[in-house]
């Protein structure tokens, strides 16, 4: 048996395992549908048709505009998504950029970034979207880039100390002392050993850059107007929660249950993929 | 031959080679903080006491020196000083004649590729994510020698059968599923794979129960009797237990050299009061 197919049973084991599988699962291929079909046309609106509850030609009703609310969050899941892999993605390399450079041998470079990243940690992530908004308006590379930059510098901040036991540890010595380099010993013995750490805090991100999204799209900051994302469908109809408040929920429930599912996948993705608990993995390498 | 005759015998060939590792005159002091004076003006802490002082010490091909001293006594500095991992604040080390003198002097270099290292956790010295395989095929790895995966393998498994482990069975354990003893074990054979002319041993044994320290005590045997022209520095606490494998004997008190000389006569005429309880609290 294969380590991946080891890691997949290990979290198809456990019950919020299974959740977080089959909710990311779900997300991922209705994304990837949404690109070529979707149950009504985006644009196709009905003047007789506003908010209307949900029936066999609308499942989750319509909103003011009398348009499709599925067709319109399944169209918005692969926005979502995009954000979310674009901001880890964008955190993950800016994170391990930092945590280089404050494992660096030059210890003025070292203390330099922890000062600019503790400087930097404090400066909220609306604030830094706010700034980025006024040159570049309203847009995805608002949220993707403020977000990777808020997630980078809490990334490298969270694991560093464990980054510097390893970097400390007597096996990173024996490694030098056999005449391993900086780089070496970093990619063989420090990002294996804080590689844990960071799934947990990238799954975390990717919940967190979905709810960054609602936030900065409802502030006009965020996805541009006519642009799909499950921010929009909640920024569109919150102002009628009290009325209707079914389209607001639709939204609502998908975002915390994405959310609630990466962040549960993040913790048996740790504990799976990691051979020091996963007494499996360790099996398969005897 | 006995293990005290094949002892004595490396004891006289060894002093009379040339040292394969020496270190002249090492002195070491450690950056303590500084106390504020009125005034602006600064003073040391007690804690500039220097941690080695004025250690002169030659380690000869096949010779096996014993670091003997108790807590704080400077036995790990000096060893880390004389593997080029530490500089000395005075003297200088020389590794084949060559002086080890930053990373990229001649003797660094050397003693990369020609020494293996031992530590005294065997827990905090194996990678926890690593199979055995993997951190005793590590040295050869690093040091890209011409030699094919497969070789560098086969290598792995046969330095797991020289240190007592059976590689069918450990050659795919974590150090989670092993034992202090297996674990130090793993360690030695890492230390040992690249056929290292020096073994560094940091209190190896210090941190195992009493029958684990013996196991690992002939296995050190083993490698002398297998690789005679290794040189060997033994760090411990404990002068019951290495006065058996060493030829010479160094032993520290605060950082200052309290005895040196071949372990026969260390242990017959000891000179210093500290040497003398150390004997008798082996004996």
């Amino acid at each position: 048996m294969t380590t991946v197919a080891i890691v997949a049973r290990s979290m198809w084991s456990r019950a919020e395992g299974k959740f977080s599988i089959l909710v990311l699962g779900l997300w991922v291929l209705v994304s990837l549908v949404s690109l070529v079909w979707t149950p009504q046309s985006l644009w196709a609106t009905d003047g007789y048709q506003v908010w209307k509850a949900p029936s066999a030609q609308h499942w989750l009703g319509t909103d003011g505009t009398g348009a499709d609310v599925l067709s319109w969050l399944m169209a918005g899941s692969h926005t979502n998504l995009l954000i979310s892999l674009l901001a880890v993605l964008l955190a993950a390399l800016l994170g391990l950029l930092l945590l280089t450079a404050m494992l660096a041998s030059n210890q003025l470079l070292a203390a330099g970034t922890v000062v600019v990243v503790d400087a930097l940690i404090s400066l909220p992530t609306v604030l830094l979207a706010l700034m980025l908004a006024v040159p570049l308006g309203p847009s995805i590379a608002v949220i993707v880039i403020s977000c990777g930059i808020g997630y980078g510098l809490n990334l490298a901040r969270i694991v560093r100390p464990q980054a510097l036991l390893a970097a400390g540890s007597d096996y990173a010595l024996s490694a030098k002392a056999n005449g391993a380099g900086g780089w070496r010993i970093m990619l063989d013995h420090i990002l294996p050993n804080v590689m844990p750490t960071m799934a947990v805090q990238l799954s975390l991100s990717a919940g967190t850059a979905l709810l960054a999204e609602s936030g900065l799209t409802y502030l006009g900051i965020g996805v541009p107007s006519g642009v799909p994302s499950w921010g929009h469908s909640l920024a569109t109809s919150v102002k009628f929660i009290d009325v209707f408040p079914l389209t607001v929920l639709w939204p609502g429930l998908l975002v915390t249950m994405v959310v609630v599912a990466l962040n549960v996948c993040g913790d048996l993705l740790r504990q799976a993929m990691d051979p020091v608990s996963n007494p499996e993995l360790r099996k398969l390498a005897a | 031959m006995s293990m005290s005759a094949m002892r004595d015998g490396c004891e006289s060939k060894a002093m009379r080679a040339t040292p394969l590792l020496e270190g002249s005159n090492i002195s070491k002091v450690f950056r303590g903080r500084l106390r504020r004076l009125p005034g602006g003006r600064g003073e040391c802490s007690d804690s500039r006491r220097p941690a080695l002082d004025g250690v002169s010490v030659a380690v000869r091909p096949g010779e096996c020196l014993a670091l003997i001293g108790g807590s704080g006594s400077g036995k790990s500095t000096l060893t880390r000083i004389l593997l080029g991992l530490e500089s000395p604040t005075r003297g200088r080390v020389a590794y084949r004649g060559e002086p080890v003198d930053g990373t990229r002097s001649e003797g660094y270099r050397f003693l990369r590729r020609e020494a293996g290292l031992v530590f005294q956790n065997p827990f905090t010295s194996l990678d926890p994510r690593w199979t055995a395989l993997r951190t005793v095929a590590e040295p050869l790895r690093i040091q890209a020698r011409d030699l094919t995966a497969q070789m560098v393998e086969q290598a792995a498994l046969e330095a797991l059968s020289q240190v007592g482990l059976d590689p069918g069975e450990f050659a795919g354990r974590y150090p989670v599923d092993c034992s202090g003893g297996q674990a130090q074990r793993i360690a030695i054979a890492r230390a040992i794979v690249a056929n290292p002319k020096l073994i560094v041993a940091d209190e190896p044994m210090s941190s195992l129960d009493v029958l684990s320290r013996l196991g690992i005590l002939r296995t050190f045997r083993s490698i002398r009797e297998r690789s005679p022209q290794t040189a060997i520095i033994l760090v411990s606490h404990d002068l019951g237990l290495v006065q058996h494998l060493a030829d010479t004997i160094m032993v520290l008190q605060q950082g200052r050299v309290q005895e040196y000389g071949p372990t026969s006569t260390v242990l017959a005429h000891p000179s210093s009061s500290y040497t003398k309880e150390l004997i008798a609290a082996a004996s």
